[in-house]
């Protein structure tokens, strides 16, 4: 039989078939069964955004799914997650947003990452009036906007500024450099650590660089020319660990303090080696810290099912969940646009201490819980983990 | 002299080393099959993660690690080379160029996304040969894998022009890049040189990328940025020109590193882009680049 007797050449039938295929292969939009709860989580899982804390967002989400479905659900709905990564990018954020809102209809936003990012997410979540969280988004602008969909448990920069200027006013140090990444967090930090300073006694240089470099070399050696007592370095990316190495290997004597308590993530040591010894980092989390019962009930879990302590960033997020959750039980539904009117009213036991958001307008504390203290703490030795680390500074 | 000033010299020089180092793969592909390789940072990357496994995993010693890289690195750059662009390049498609950016471009996403699964996110550092960090005279302080990684850089460059100007491979090498026609009557077997030619990229950008692993650090998208500064050293060395890329990549080098130190810490990246725009609008077939290229 002539090929061509159909009509068709093997070309064609190779494109239709790989058609069918991709088109078998794109998520069909099919409404959520009534029986279920969809919440998004749109977080960095993949270069070039911070897929290292990304893997611990979703593992925080993935167990919090698990043992909420356990448990019966919410209102005797399973909960599902649909997920969708964001990369980073400003671009894809908000559009994984959307996606999240349209195709994956989810009654709420989380797991919500890098301020750059976060930033154009809410713009979205405000368009389609559906609630999103953040828990370590630490832009001012994120609740400073007072947008009535956007939440955050979790710090935020002028509040960490305002909490660590007397602490490097404490330590004598005279002359003090910001290392900030070109991002909302980073230059966000570093303008609010500015305005902290302002009464303090001590000068303040601030020095940018691209977030996403990979040499950092350069920037160190200009930063000890400066013979600063001490560098705090404001990144999320590998500078956060090269800072650190690349900094010694330049013959930086000056303390480095870090932006956030990355020395606790499991790349820290094998990355950096001895020149991580004497760095001092600043978390939210101690031995003192009241943990409730929910929040125990998290780390158990969370090491059972994965071997290794949760950072209190996760802590935070758990929260978020369990924000969400207070408001679909309080609402009776989990429709977005009721939970918008229900999330600022709830109240709930946290992992670290009862919820409940502030919401004072026209300030940063709006739709915002902030009752935490900020522990600054010494590695002394290769391998020192939070337990092991010295505790020398607390802001409460 | 100014401290500061010495320091940065020196890095610059150094640093610019391992930017040749990695373009002079992508700049021989391009000599020879008049291809632009996008995927050639994976190459890089994917060494860079064969030394890992090879030295942390494997407990195997650190040369060891350089030796897997190169064939880590060749390996992902001959599959490239036989199921990926051969289909394109021997074709009778009019729009090579355009398929091959496309299809390039596509397999860096592939392998970088295959590499996030195979390999989790978490940062991976290589010991190297010299873990000391040096101080010079009080002048200069660097790690002393940056000088071991310069002095590779430099003698792996010597040896590939070596290769090309005094090995049949080269010759033939020199023959495609002068006249593919003309290589193919005289009797050169296109797809046995192209297959050296990505043998040697990938082998190149590997060890590079293991040499770069001991300063940074290795993860799946570290491939991107060196497929971006191998670019704008090719660009500015000239396209299919080792000796251009070996000057250009010094010149970047000592560019970055002077525009950080002395202009602004923020726009690292955006010095080395002037430049490439810089000889683009002045000699844009790069300072050591012909009009009808040769490697």
């Amino acid at each position: 039989m002539n090929r061509r007797g159909l009509g068709l050449t093997r070309r064609a039938v190779i494109g239709t078939a790989v058609g069918l295929a991709a088109m078998a292969a794109i998520p069909s939009v099919v409404q959520g069964a009534d029986d279920e709860i969809i919440l998004g989580l749109v977080s960095p899982l993949s270069e070039p955004g911070d897929a290292r804390s990304g893997e611990a967002i979703k593992k925080t989400a993935d167990l919090w799914v698990k043992m909420t479905n356990e448990a019966g659900g919410i209102d005797g709905k399973k909960v599902r997650l649909a997920v969708y990564d964001d990369q980073g990018k400003v671009e894809v954020g908000a559009a994984a947003v959307e996606r999240a809102v349209t195709e994956g209809h989810a009654s709420a936003i989380l797991g919500i990452w890098s301020s750059s990012v976060a930033l154009a997410q809410m713009e979205v979540a405000k368009r389609y009036n559906v609630p999103i969280l953040a828990f370590y988004t630490w832009a001012d602008e994120f609740t400073g906007k007072n947008y009535p969909q956007v939440f955050r448990i979790g710090p935020y920069n002028s509040q960490i500024a305002a909490q660590m200027a007397p602490f490097v006013e404490a330590r004598g140090y005279k002359k003090v450099v910001v290392l900030a990444e070109d991002t909302a967090y980073g230059l966000g930090f570093a303008k609010s650590f500015e305005e902290a300073a302002k009464d303090k006694d001590f000068d303040l240089e601030i020095v940018q660089f691209q977030a996403q470099t990979q040499d950092l070399t350069a920037v160190m050696s200009r930063v000890k020319a400066m013979e600063p007592d001490v560098v705090i370095v404001q990144t999320v990316f590998t500078a956060t660990n090269l800072s650190i190495k690349q900094g010694r290997e330049v013959g930086l004597k000056a303390d480095i303090v870090t932006g956030w308590d990355w020395p606790l993530l499991p790349d820290f040591w094998d990355t950096v080696g001895e020149a991580g010894v004497g760095v001092i980092y600043p978390t939210f989390s101690d031995a003192s810290m009241t943990v409730t019962s929910t929040g125990q009930q998290f780390i158990d879990a969370y090491n059972q099912e994965y071997g290794v302590e949760p950072a209190i960033f996760q802590y935070y997020l758990w929260d978020n969940f369990n924000a969400v959750k207070a408001a679909i039980e309080k609402a009776g539904t989990a429709d977005p646009a009721q939970l918008v009117e229900t999330l600022p009213n709830v109240q709930f036991e946290g992992t670290i201490g009862e919820i409940a958001f502030r919401n004072d307008e026209g300030t940063v504390n709006f739709h915002q819980w902030d009752k935490f203290a900020m522990f600054f703490k010494q590695l002394n030795n290769v391998g020192d983990g939070d337990a092991e680390a010295t505790l020398v500074h607390v802001v409460k | 002299m100014d401290q500061l000033l010495i320091q940065s010299l020196v890095l610059g020089v150094l640093q610019g080393g391992l930017y040749a180092l990695l373009a002079v793969g992508l700049s021989l592909v391009f000599g020879v099959l008049r291809l632009v390789n996008f995927a050639h940072g994976e190459f890089a990357m994917l060494g860079s993660f064969g030394a890992v496994f090879a030295v942390s995993a494997l407990g195997l010693p650190v040369w060891f690690g350089l030796l897997a890289a190169a064939l880590a690195g060749a390996a992902v750059a001959a599959a490239t080379n036989l199921v990926v662009l051969r289909p394109i390049y021997r074709s009778r498609m009019r729009q090579k160029g355009e398929y091959t950016i496309i299809t390039t471009f596509m397999l860096s996403q592939f392998l970088i996304a295959a590499a996030t699964l195979l390999f989790g996110t978490t940062y991976r550092r290589l010991p190297g040969f010299w873990n000391e960090n040096l101080n010079l005279f009080d002048f200069v302080f660097l790690s002393g894998n940056r000088i071991v990684a310069f002095a590779a850089s430099i003698i792996l460059i010597g040896l590939l022009f070596w290769i090309v100007y005094r090995t049949d491979i080269g010759r033939a090498w020199r023959a495609l890049t002068e006249n593919p026609l003309g290589a193919a009557v005289a009797g050169i077997d296109i797809n046995r040189y192209a297959n050296y030619a990505f043998l040697a990229a990938g082998a190149f950008a590997g060890v590079a990328a293991a040499l770069l692993a001991p300063l940074m650090f290795v993860y799946p998208a570290s491939g991107t940025v060196a497929l971006v500064k191998a670019f704008i050293v090719v660009i500015i060395g000239g396209m299919g020109s080792i000796g251009g890329a070996l000057a250009a990549g010094l010149l970047l080098g000592m560019v970055e590193v002077l525009g950080t130190v002395y202009v602004d810490s923020g726009y690292t990246d955006a010095y080395g882009f002037a430049l490439m725009i810089a000889v683009l609008l002045l000699r844009p077939q790069g300072l050591f680049g012909r009009a009808e290229r040769a490697v």
